[in-house]
């Protein structure tokens, strides 16, 4: 009985135990699964949306997607994941499109890119696009907006030539609160 | 009261003007009260709509900021309030409602929670409140809040009152000064009319007119005053006329002439000069009046009125005092002799004949004269002793003039007392009667008598020819005549009744009593009261009776004649040199003037007109009757001249009653008139 007990008592330990250990990798798994994007994404992930509302981009006679803004992200999965649900049913301008997420990589059009990794311009996806980099370490040829750091918030650079290239109107209202290049 | 008064002794047009005034300001009062508070109404809505605009603009511009987290941005666009001197602080709340960005004048704070904003405007504390949801498509991403103060609102509302209140008062003034003009203008007629009013009210002068050239209301008024005043000023002419000038021959009258003669011894004290008061009385005029009536009396004395205006110098004046009586004012007089003539000539002139209705008159004026300073110091002692003077005239014959003199005021209180003794003695019937038979040629029979008038005053015997013409004078004498009717025929009556022989009572009747239309019944109510047959009632009367009045009293003398009463002319040959009435009117007996008689055996042109009047008187079948024969030789010269009737103191002075019935009873029984005739 002391026996049993004992060993009861020291199954009880070890399960007590593993059932901890358990519970400690499991959460250790799942926060490592879940790995929160940073504040600082999180923000650039809300001023890129925040850039379709006052960027307006010229109107074109494509069918019904083409009514949607597309933001092609060539970023972490995290950050594409993120905007995709921040964006989600979201509507905005006149004429209160829809904005959506994609990989920069598998849209076949876009109206506003980000990236943080350097570039070279690439084809048709890009005309019209605003492109938006993540520092201004990094270079792309078409850049139209960058973010930097200032004082320990963001920030944005928004290069005048650029963007009028891509043909869009952009708000004064944004072109207040950015650092004109 | 006093306020009362105050307020009625205030200028009509004064009244009316502030009055107009007084109802300008309430509804400058109201349009000054609109204008402010819709002013204010404006500045206020304006003021909040500033403040809408404003945090609109704040809403729209603050999105991005919000959005971007850029408070920087958002502290900024906060920081253009600034120029809005009005707003107080701006607030930015983000989503989560916390203070996001916010901007605060100097020296203001934030005193009002985010919790109390609603969306409107909060006024409180004098500040206004204002909060709106800073949204971006349907994202909620914050607040803006706006607290503005009033003190624009307040400095506005002092500078609107400070403008409506010169707008009003200038408004006020000019309104006043317009009224004043347009009613100055309007009611320039109307203060005219006041002022002509004022004018008539204050000097009694009515010549005054004004333009009445106008066609409205104004100028009915001026019509109507105008006409007013002419009616006055006629009406005032007349009255002068009337108070100041004789009616009958426009002449001025005694209160005129008392003016004129005031301000002439006013001229006479101050140049030392003379001035004249002539006093005309016209002589017999009352004859004339009573026999021909007041119409020829009144064209008589205008005809007497021209002759005077004529006589006057440029200097005199004349008016006429009343009656027959006329008064003559001489100035500037430097000698005696200048009165004089002009005395003469007027008496000289009035003494010519005047024709009036076919009437040939004659008539003469006693005049008085009394003179400044010497007569008296004032008009009325002068005309007081003109009248004197006058009647001193009078009394020394007809056509005379006197001067006065001192003495004259006891003669004259002397006639005023016995002016008032006669009044007494008719009240009192302190008259009697005597009686002066009158005898046939022959000397024994006794006809009548002729019944005079006697009268005493304390005891003295004053002669019929000193109170007879006061009695006239006084108009006493139809009263007077009327009862020596009575008494006579009394009288003779009583006789009769005594057994005594039948006589005829001779009694004088003046014209006035024989042309008074009651004259018959007079007569007849004499003889009926006392029962006496008219055939021994005998009336005289002078040729003056038929003088002027031939053709109204042949019917009365007819109508007397027929009834039984005798009529004789008196004092035959002194009067009227027309016998033509002698065959026209029904005269039965001439009694031959004892100047006439008088001269008998001492002028035989005397006789011879005797003698003509008997010769006349027979040949018309008159019996004839001589006056005041006083002895044998002019009774014997007038029995050969075959006169019938003997009156006079050669027989027998007046006698009084008894003597008169003692007279009869020693005399014979006399002779039917008729026989003596035959």
């Amino acid at each position: 009985m002391l026996f049993l007990r004992t060993c009861r008592r020291r199954f009880a330990k070890a399960f007590k135990a593993f059932a901890i250990g358990s519970v400690c990798l499991l959460f250790c798994l799942a926060t490592q699964a879940e790995a929160p994007l940073s504040k600082e994404d999180k923000l650039k992930a809300a001023y890129l949306l925040n850039f379709t509302k006052f960027i307006e981009w010229p109107e074109s006679d494509a069918d019904e997607r083409q009514k949607t803004i597309r933001i092609c992200i060539a970023s972490s999965p995290k950050f594409l994941a993120f905007l995709n649900e921040m964006v989600r049913n979201i509507r905005v301008g006149k004429l209160q499109r829809a904005v959506n997420a994609l990989p920069l990589s598998t849209a076949k059009q876009c109206e506003l890119v980000y990236t943080r990794q350097s570039g070279t311009a690439n084809n048709e996806k890009l005309h019209h696009a605003v492109v938006v980099v993540d520092s201004p370490e990094v270079k792309f040829p078409t850049t139209s907006i960058v973010f930097y750091e200032k004082n320990k918030k963001l920030r944005f650079e928004i290069d005048r030539d650029n963007i009028s290239k891509t043909q869009v109107v952009v708000s004064s209202e944004l072109m207040k609160l950015a650092k004109i290049k | 009261m006093k306020k009362n008064n105050r307020v009625k002794k205030i200028n009509f047009f004064h009244k009316q003007l502030l009055s107009v005034v007084a109802i300008n300001i309430l509804p400058l009062l109201i349009m000054s009260g609109l204008l402010y508070s819709n002013a204010i109404t404006d500045y206020k809505a304006n003021l909040l709509e500033a403040m809408d605009n404003e945090i609109n603009l704040l809403v729209s511009t603050s999105k991005s900021a919000l959005l971007f987290d850029d408070q920087d941005a958002a502290t900024e666009l906060l920081s253009a309030l600034k120029s809005y001197t009005s707003t107080r602080y701006a607030q930015l709340y983000d989503a989560n409602g916390a203070v996001f960005a916010e901007y605060k004048r100097p020296g203001q704070k934030i005193d009002m929670p985010i919790e109390q904003f609603n969306g409107e405007i909060i006024f409180r504390n004098n500040n206004f409140y204002l909060s709106k949801a800073i949204m971006m498509d349907e994202d909620h991403l914050g607040i803006a809040v706006i607290s503005a103060d009033t003190n624009s609102l307040a400095m506005q509302k002092s500078h609107y009152i400070l403008v409506t209140g010169w707008a009003f008062l200038g408004s006020l003034v000019l309104a006043y000064l317009l009224n004043w003009k347009i009613q100055k203008r309007f009611t320039a007629p109307i203060s005219e009319l006041i002022g002509l009013v004022g004018y008539v009210a204050k000097n009694k002068k009515y010549h005054k007119r004004l333009d009445g050239g106008r066609h409205d209301e104004i100028g009915d008024l001026i019509l109507g005053v105008n006409t007013m005043l002419d009616t006055i000023e006629t009406h005032e002419q007349q009255l002068y006329n009337r108070a100041n000038y004789d009616e009958l021959t426009q002449l001025p009258n005694r209160h005129l002439l008392m003016e004129r003669l005031d301000h002439a011894i006013d001229i006479a004290g101050r140049n030392k000069s003379e001035i004249a008061v002539l006093f005309l009385d016209l002589d017999r005029f009352k004859v004339i009046n009573d026999s021909l009536g007041h119409g020829i009396g009144d064209e008589l004395l205008l005809q007497i009125s021209e002759k005077l205006v004529g006589i006057l110098r440029k200097s005199d004046s004349v008016s006429r005092w009343g009656g027959d009586e006329f008064v003559m004012l001489l100035e500037n007089i430097e000698q005696v002799e200048d009165i004089e003539l002009i005395v003469n000539k007027v008496i000289l002139e009035l003494s010519k004949p005047a024709i009036v209705s076919g009437h040939l008159l004659h008539i003469t004026t006693s005049v008085g004269i009394a003179r400044f300073p010497q007569d008296g110091k004032d008009s009325l002692s002068l005309l007081k002793h003109a009248d004197i003077s006058m009647y001193q005239a009078k009394s020394q014959g007809v056509g005379q003039f006197r001067y006065f003199k001192s003495s004259m005021l006891n003669k004259s209180v002397y006639r005023l007392r016995m002016e008032m003794e006669l009044h007494n003695a008719v009240e009192n019937e302190d008259f009697f009667l005597m009686y002066q038979p009158q005898l046939a040629i022959d000397g024994e029979t006794v006809v009548g008598f002729e019944a005079l008038i006697r009268w005493k005053l304390e005891g003295r015997l004053i002669p019929p020819d000193e109170f007879l013409p006061i009695v006239e004078e006084i108009g006493l004498m139809h009263r007077v005549s009327l009862w020596v009717l009575k008494q006579a025929c009394q009288q003779n009556m009583s006789w009769q009744n005594a057994g005594l022989p039948l006589i005829k009572m001779a009694i004088n009747l003046p014209p006035s009593f024989v042309m008074h239309q009651q004259c018959f019944n007079n007569i007849a109510s004499a003889l009926a009261g006392s029962g006496l047959e008219p055939e021994y009632l005998e009336i005289e009367l002078t040729e003056n009776t038929f003088l002027n009045a031939r053709s109204t009293a042949g019917p009365i003398l007819q109508t007397l004649r027929d009834l039984g009463v005798s009529i004789a002319i008196d004092d035959f040959g002194t009067g009227y040199s027309c016998m033509s009435y002698l065959q026209d009117l029904p005269i039965g007996t001439i009694k031959i003037d004892g100047s006439f008689i008088n001269g008998l055996g001492l002028s035989r042109a005397n006789e011879g007109i005797v003698q003509s009047i008997i010769t006349l008187g027979k040949s018309l079948n008159m019996t004839i009757v001589a006056e005041c024969v006083e002895t044998e030789q002019q009774l014997n010269i007038l029995r050969d001249m075959e006169c019938d009737i003997i009156q006079g103191y050669f027989h027998s002075k007046p006698l009084d009653f008894d003597e008169a019935a003692n007279f009869l009873t020693r005399k014979k029984k006399p002779l039917r008139l008729r026989s003596i005739k035959n």
